[in-house]
C-alpha cells in the first residue's frame, strides 16, 4: 500500500496510436533484414517511394485517397457502436455502378458528379441493409462480411460477361470515358481527387462533430440504453449510420476508378475495405484523424511495389505494418482499462 | 486466517475479531475521497457509517474489499497487517461485501453468477444452487437459481446479492446502502438476520442514510465528512438526531426536516392546487397491458394524472414502476392501450418534443448517464440530441450552465469535464436530476429519486418535485418510502404485480397505503 501511481507520466490516450506506429516501423529492420536486404535500405526506399519525387507524392496520395474515404465509411458507424467489416464490399459496389455510368453515357463538364453521386447512394443502400438487418438481430458484422463475398463475387460474375472488355486479353471493364475522369495536376502529379476527398472530409467532421444526428450516433455508440431513454429510434439510427458508412467507402471506390485504374477487374482493391478497418481503429471513430493514418498506410502500401521490385523483399511484409499498430494500440487501451475498472480507481 | 475455506455449511464466526485501518488514503484526481481514514469494526457488532454522498463510504468499503488499491494506509486483521490487493484477497480475509450497484453479470442467470465468482471447477452447480437459495430463505428471500440477473429488479437484485454475499464464510459482512430497495418488512427481517449473525460473532458493517436506522440497528456508528471521520458513536450514548445531522453536514445548515419521524404520517401536503383546480388531466393512461422484452408485464393499467399534482406511485420495487415509467417517458410502447399526454397520444410526439415535455429520471444511473462521457456532456445529452446542435457556440453555452447546476445542485465533482463515471452514485443521480429538472418539463417522471441520497439532499430533491409542481408541471414520483410519498404526493396510486390497486387522494396514511399493497386482483 504505498504511493501507487500518483504522478506517474500518463501518456494521453491520442498519442498511443502515433507512438504504435513508431514502433511498427521499428519492426520493419528485422523483418528487412531476414528479407535479405539491408534495414538502411529498406528504410530509404520505403521513404523514397513517397517523398523522392513529385511523381512519388502523387503515387503516396493517390494510394492513400481510397483509405481516407473507405477509412471514414468505417469510423462513422464505429462511433455508433457499429463495426463495419463490409467497407471492401461497399467500395467495389460504389466502383461497379460508377463504370457501368462512366462507360455508358458521355462526358461533359461536371460529368464526374453523377457516378459519385450514384456510387454513394447504391454504396450506401448496401450499407443500410445492414444496418436495417441489425435491428432485427442480424450482426452487422456477420451480414457486412457477406456482402463482402456478394459484392466480390457478383463482380467476377459481371465480368464474365457484359461488363468485360471485349477488346482486352484479360478480365477487366471497358475504360471509363475521358469526360468522367477526375484527373491530375501539378506537372499531371497530383490527383484531382484529393479536393473531393477535403469536401468529404469536411461533411463527416461536420456531420459527426456539429450536428445533432451526429450526437445521436454518438450516444449509441456510448450506451444503447441511455439513447434509447433519450428517444433514439435504435433501428433507425442504426441503418443510418451504416448507410452513411457504405456511401463513404463507396465514394472511396468511384475516386478510385475515375482518378486512377478507370477500369474494374477483379484485383481492383489491393483490400482497402480491410486496411480502412485498422485506419478507423486508430483513428478511435473520430473523423479527422482517419486522414493521417490513411495517409500513413498508403505511404506503406505505395512503398511495398518499391520495395518488392528494387530489394526484392515479399510485397506482404508492409501488411505486418498494417496489423502491428493495431494490436499495440488495442493491447494498450485494454490494459488502460482493465485497470481502471479492476485494479486502481481511475 | 489463510486456510482453506470450507464453502459447505452456514455462515460460521472466523477466528479474526477486528478489521483496524488506520491513515488510508485514496485520491482521485483532485478529490480526496478518503483523507486519512481511522476505523475499527469488530466481530460481534453492527457498524453503521454515515456520511453524505461523497463522504467517501462507498470508496472505503471498495477499499476493504479489494476493490480499489488505497493510496496509503494500513489495514490490520486482529493485529496482523494485510495488504488487499484485489477481492480476493478481501475474501481470504474473512470479509464479505454486498456493493452498492450490482457486481453480477446480466447475461448470466444468478447460479451461473456464484459459479463464476466461487471460481472452482468441479463444484456441483446443483450444490450450489441449494445453498443459495438456503441462504436466502436465511435471510427471509425467495430465490430463483436459475432467473436471469437482466431480468430482475434493482431490488431483487439486491436481496440476491445478500444472498450471494451470506453464502461466503466471513466473520466481517460489509453493506453499502443495504436497506434503500427493500420493503419495509424485508427490512425488519434484514434486520433480524444481523442480530443472529452478530450473536454467531460476525461482524456486520452498513453503510445508511437513515438515521433512524443507523441509531436503532447498530452497536457503534461512524460518521464521514469529506474523506476524514468526524464522529463515532456509542449506541449506549443517548444521540439526538439533530445533533447527527450537524455532525454530517457539517455545518450551519438548516436541520433538515427529517421524513422518517416515529409517526411519520401526515395529510395531504398543504399546497395551494394549481391553475385549473387540480382537475385538468395531463397524462391519461387507459388500459395499457404488455411486457417489455425486458421487464414483467402491466395488467390493464388506468391512471391519471393531473396538471400541477404530485402522483405518487407506492409499492415493493419490481411491480412494475421501471415499466411505468419507460410507459410515461415513451421509451415503451405497450401492446394494448394508449397514453395521451396532454390532448395527443404520447407516440405522436415527435422525439425532440417529447425529450423536451417529459422529463425522465429512471431508477437506474446506468439508463441515463454514460460513464465515459463527461458530466457536463451528461447534462447536455438530450440537449444536443434534439435542440440544439453540439456546435462551439453552444458548448460554451452547455459547460457555463453546467457549472452553474453543478453549483446548484451541489455535485461533488473534480470539474465539469470529469467522466461521470469517476461519480459516486448519488452525485450521479444528482447529474441526472440537474439535467431533468433544468428543462422544467411538463411531466417529470421520477422513479426513486431520492435512492442512494442523503438526508439533506433527499429533503432538497423532495423540495425541487414540489416546486416544479407548484409551478404547473405534473410530477410521477415512485419511491419505496411510504413517509417519502405521503410527505410529498398529492395523491397516491398503489402498485402491486404490474396493477394499480387503488388510488388515494385524501387521508393518505401508510395503514391505507398498506391495505392497497396487499390488495391483489
Amino acid at each position: 500500500m504505498s504511493a501507487g501511481s500518483r504522478g506517474r507520466l500518463r501518456v494521453p490516450e491520442t498519442v498511443i496510436p502515433v507512438l504504435a506506429i513508431l514502433a511498427s516501423l521499428v519492426v520493419l529492420a528485422p523483418l528487412v533484414q531476414i528479407g535479405g536486404a539491408g534495414f538502411a535500405e529498406g528504410y530509404r526506399e520505403l521513404f523514397k517511394a513517397s517523398f523522392g519525387s513529385m511523381v512519388g507524392v502523387g503515387s503516396w496520395l493517390t494510394s492513400s485517397l481510397p483509405l481516407v474515404l473507405v477509412g471514414l465509411g468505417v469510423a462513422l458507424p464505429y462511433r455508433a457502436g457499429l463495426f463495419n467489416v463490409g467497407g471492401e464490399g461497399q467500395l467495389l459496389t460504389g466502383a461497379l455502378v460508377g463504370v457501368y455510368i462512366a462507360t455508358s453515357f458521355g462526358g461533359g463538364p461536371g460529368a464526374f458528379l453523377l457516378p459519385l453521386v450514384a456510387a454513394f447512394g447504391s454504396a450506401a443502400a448496401l450499407g443500410g441493409v445492414a444496418g436495417w438487418l441489425k435491428a432485427r438481430g442480424m450482426h452487422e458484422i456477420v451480414t457486412t462480411i457477406m456482402f463482402n463475398f456478394i459484392a466480390f463475387f457478383s463482380l467476377t460474375f459481371l465480368l464474365r460477361g457484359g461488363l468485360k472488355d471485349p477488346d482486352l486479353p484479360y478480365a477487366a471493364s471497358r475504360a471509363t470515358f475521358d469526360g468522367f475522369r477526375l484527373g491530375r495536376f501539378a506537372g499531371d502529379d497530383i490527383p484531382y481527387g484529393i479536393f473531393i476527398a477535403a469536401v468529404v472530409v469536411a461533411a463527416a467532421v461536420y456531420l459527426a462533430d456539429y450536428t445533432r444526428l451526429g450526437w445521436r450516433l454518438g450516444l449509441l455508440g456510448q450506451s444503447d440504453a441511455v439513447a434509447v431513454r433519450q428517444g433514439v429510434n435504435l433501428a433507425r439510427t442504426r441503418t443510418v449510420a451504416m448507410a452513411l458508412g457504405g456511401g463513404l467507402a463507396g465514394l472511396g471506390g468511384v475516386v478510385e476508378l475515375l482518378g486512377n485504374q478507370y477500369r474494374i477487374g477483379a484485383h481492383f482493391s489491393p483490400g482497402w475495405g480491410f486496411t480502412a478497418i485498422a485506419v478507423a481503429l486508430l483513428a478511435r471513430g473520430k473523423m479527422l484523424p482517419v486522414v493521417p493514418f490513411a495517409l500513413y498506410f498508403g505511404f506503406l502500401q505505395n512503398g511495398e511495389v518499391r520495395l518488392q521490385a528494387i530489394l526484392g523483399l515479399p510485397g506482404n511484409l508492409v501488411l505486418i505494418l498494417v496489423a502491428a499498430p493495431v494490436i499495440i494500440v488495442a493491447a494498450v487501451y485494454g490494459f488502460r482499462a482493465y485497470r481502471r475498472t479492476v485494479m486502481v480507481g481511475t | 486466517m489463510g486456510a482453506a475455506i470450507d464453502h459447505a455449511g452456514p455462515v460460521t464466526a472466523r477466528e479474526a475479531s477486528s478489521l483496524a485501518v488506520t491513515g488510508l488514503h485514496k485520491h482521485f484526481g483532485r478529490v480526496r475521497a478518503n483523507d486519512g481514514i481511522d476505523v475499527t469494526f469488530r466481530g460481534g457488532e453492527v457498524h453503521a457509517l454515515l456520511g453524505e454522498n461523497g463522504a467517501g463510504k462507498s470508496t472505503l468499503i471498495k477499499c476493504l474489499t479489494g476493490v480499489y488499491r488505497p493510496d496509503s494506509g494500513r489495514v490490520e486483521v486482529d493485529g496482523r497487517e494485510v495488504t488487499i490487493r484485489d477481492p480476493a484477497d478481501s475474501r481470504h480475509c474473512g470479509i464479505a461485501v454486498v456493493h452498492q450497484s450490482s457486481t453480477l453479470i446480466s447475461r448470466l442467470t444468478l447460479l451461473e453468477n456464484v459459479v463464476l465468482q466461487e471460481g472452482r471447477l468441479g463444484r456441483i452447480p446443483g450444490e450450489l444452487a441449494d445453498r443459495l437459495v438456503e441462504s436466502g430463505n436465511r435471510l427471509g428471500f425467495t430465490i430463483d437459481p436459475r432467473a436471469r440477473v437482466e431480468n430482475l429488479s434493482v431490488g431483487d437484485l439486491q436481496r440476491a446479492e445478500i444472498a450471494r454475499a451470506f453464502m461466503q464464510e466471513a466473520w466481517l459482512v460489509i453493506l453499502d446502502e443495504p436497506t434503500a430497495v427493500l420493503a419495509p418488512a424485508e427490512r425488519a427481517s434484514l434486520f433480524e438476520l444481523f442480530g443472529s449473525l452478530t450473536a454467531q460473532g460476525v461482524g456486520v458493517v452498513f453503510v445508511t442514510h437513515h438515521l433512524a436506522e443507523a441509531l436503532s440497528e447498530s452497536n457503534r456508528t461512524t460518521v464521514l465528512r469529506e474523506g476524514q471521520v468526524v464522529g463515532r458513536l456509542e449506541a449506549a450514548h443517548q444521540v439526538d438526531e439533530a445533533e447527527l445531522v450537524r455532525l454530517i453536514v457539517g455545518d450551519d445548515a438548516p436541520h433538515p426536516s427529517v421524513s422518517a419521524t416515529a409517526d411519520g404520517i401526515h395529510g395531504p401536503a398543504p399546497h395551494a392546487p394549481a391553475a385549473g383546480d387540480g382537475s385538468d388531466v395531463l397524462v391519461e393512461v387507459r388500459e395499457v397491458s404488455g411486457a417489455p422484452l425486458w421487464g414483467r408485464a402491466l395488467h390493464d393499467l388506468d391512471l391519471t394524472i393531473r396538471r400541477g399534482e404530485v402522483l405518487g406511485i407506492a409499492g415493493v420495487e419490481g411491480n412494475g414502476q421501471r415499466e411505468l415509467s419507460a410507459l410515461l417517458t415513451g421509451s415503451w410502447r405497450p401492446d394494448a392501450g394508449t397514453v395521451v399526454l396532454d390532448g395527443r397520444p404520447l407516440g405522436s410526439y415527435p422525439p425532440p418534443e417529447r425529450s423536451e415535455l417529459v422529463g425522465d429520471v429512471p431508477d437506474d444511473h446506468f439508463l441515463a448517464t454514460c460513464g465515459e462521457l463527461s458530466v457536463w456532456e451528461n447534462i447536455a445529452l438530450g440537449t444536443f440530441a434534439w435542440q440544439e446542435a453540439p456546435t462551439p457556440r453552444h458548448k460554451v453555452r452547455q459547460r457555463r450552465s453546467a457549472t452553474e447546476l453543478v453549483e446548484e445542485f451541489d455535485i461533488r465533482t473534480d470539474g465539469i469535464g470529469a467522466p461521470v463515471r469517476q461519480l459516486s452514485g448519488g452525485n450521479r443521480r444528482r447529474v441526472i436530476l440537474a439535467r431533468e429538472l433544468r428543462k422544467h418539463p411538463l411531466l417529470l417522471v421520477a422513479t426513486y429519486p431520492t435512492r442512494g441520497l442523503d438526508v439533506r439532499s433527499a429533503e432538497q430533491v423532495r423540495s425541487w418535485v414540489r416546486r416544479l409542481a407548484d409551478q404547473g408541471s405534473s410530477v410521477v414520483y415512485m419511491s419505496t418510502e411510504l413517509e417519502e410519498i405521503i410527505e410529498v404526493s398529492d395523491r397516491v396510486a398503489v402498485m402491486v404485480r404490474g396493477r394499480i390497486t387503488g388510488v388515494l387522494s385524501e387521508a393518505i396514511t401508510i395503514g391505507g397505503i398498506g391495505n392497497l399493497m396487499l390488495q391483489e386482483r
